[in-house]
């Protein structure tokens, strides 16, 4: 059977390979919502499979699975669509931890997924909202490097912030 | 969460409110020296969108505005700011994306003291430099165009289409100029394409690609600064680094050296004043 010439809506797939060897099938449509993907696409020549070794596999399944809820939403041009997405991407953030968060983060910005980044680092924004300045630190992993009494002096200034 | 990059933290700290940033400056030195950099409060004044506030420095005080509503689903941004000394009022300049798509947007401008929002009327994109980024920054009364962050990434990653139109106030030359930054990412192996410019001098008589070949003119990223009409020569900023002289005539190019220049020099594209609108 003849399976090259029958197909009238052929729909480019690439492959993109994660930096643990796994792969992923994804229709061109989907892939290219991430704008290093897109750069890589319109380059006269480029091949079906992309290699992407700074991120794993978990994290890639994570954002291709962002790209093609929005690929598919924006391919109904409803007015309810934002809606609809604003709705979904509430649900994707809703439970992620920090650590997942992290990874999601630095692959989107890898991957040049500008909405997505957005969406992550609002997220993060969220989360850090009106916290003291030691649970920043947590969060964040940061040791203060200030000498003995410049903080005091930093805090001293806006001490209304502090209120 | 493991530590993040500057830049990562950049885009998430511009989020939050003047009173936690002014909370946070004392978490480390490198935050502290982020939030009172120059370019940290440009960008803030991109990121509050959804509502925008002037801050005065001096009684720590600031005022919120809100939007106008409009009918675009996308954030309105804070793409201009400044001092109009002909109307002695603070002038704020907001873009809103309605198509993006069709690469439409709407513009509204905004009185401090009068309290007035106004929609631009259709032209003004035609008539008034903008770019697409919205990094704009409204240095005293002319608009400028924040062409670079020395040293970021940040500029790379958005391969997206810049249009610049721009006039030069002093001797009323005009350029138009349009190039399409197609840059691969720089961390995704380093492939980087040629960047095609479009130099067009308002009449339409010419039109020109730029630095199209390998050789010592060859640059990825270039800014057009000023276009001058009887050499039709055109001075770009380029890769965020040198200024070349570009002769659109024999398509030829030549290094600019300014003594005493700083090594690290951010360029920034003037465009017309606030005044007039």
């Amino acid at each position: 059977m003849s399976s090259s010439s029958t197909t009238t809506t052929t729909t480019r797939l690439l492959m993109l390979k994660a930096s643990d060897g796994v792969t992923f099938e994804v229709e061109e449509a989907v892939a290219t919502k991430l704008g290093a993907i897109n750069n890589m696409v319109e380059e006269e020549g480029s091949e079906d499979l992309i290699c992407l070794p700074n991120v794993n596999g978990k994290f890639l399944g994570m954002v291709l699975e962002w790209c093609k809820k929005h690929a598919n939403n924006n391919t109904n041009s409803d007015k309810g669509n934002d809606e609809v997405n604003k709705w979904w991407d509430k649900e994707f953030v809703m439970d992620l931890d920090q650590n997942t968060l992290y990874h999601l983060l630095m692959a989107a910005d890898y991957l040049s997924g500008t909405e997505l980044v957005d969406l992550l680092t609002e997220k993060v924004a969220s989360m850090i909202r009106g916290k003291k300045v030691e649970e920043i630190r947590e969060t964040f992993k940061i040791k203060s490097d200030f000498l003995p009494g410049q903080e005091e002096e930093i805090r001293k200034k806006n001490s209304w912030a502090f209120e | 969460m493991a530590r993040l990059p500057l830049e990562m933290i950049n885009e998430i700290i511009c989020r939050l409110s003047v009173k936690d940033l002014l909370r946070y400056r004392s978490v480390c030195k490198e935050w502290c020296s982020l939030i009172d950099g120059p370019d940290f409060i440009r960008t803030l004044l991109g990121y509050w969108r959804s509502d925008a506030a002037v801050w005065d420095p001096s009684t720590r005080k600031y005022t919120k505005l809100s939007f106008n509503n409009t009918d675009s689903p996308y954030p309105s941004a804070v793409i201009g700011f400044g001092y109009d000394p002909v109307i002695d009022d603070h002038k704020l300049l907001t873009s809103t994306i309605i198509s993006r798509g069709k690469d439409m947007s709407e513009f509204q401008l905004y009185r401090v003291k009068a309290k007035t929002w106004e929609r631009l009327t259709e032209d003004f994109s035609d008539n008034f430099g903008y770019d697409d980024f919205g990094r704009h920054a409204l240095v005293s009364t002319s608009l400028a165009c924040d062409a670079k962050a020395a040293g970021s990434r940040t500029w790379l990653k958005y391969p997206i289409r810049f249009r610049v139109r721009s006039r030069d106030l002093q001797s009323e030359q005009v350029f138009v100029a349009e190039f399409r930054k197609r840059t691969c990412p720089l961390h995704t192996g380093g492939r980087i394409r040629r960047l095609p410019l479009l130099a067009l001098p308002l009449r339409r008589t010419r039109t020109s690609q730029v630095a199209r070949s390998d050789g010592p003119g060859y640059f990825v990223y270039g800014v057009p600064l000023k276009y001058y009409e009887t050499t039709v020569q055109l001075l770009l900023y380029v890769d965020c680094e040198r200024l070349i002289l570009y002769d659109l005539k024999t398509k030829t190019t030549k290094d600019v050296k300014i003594p005493g220049i700083p090594e690290s020099i951010g360029a920034l594209l003037g465009v017309r004043s606030l005044v007039g609108i």
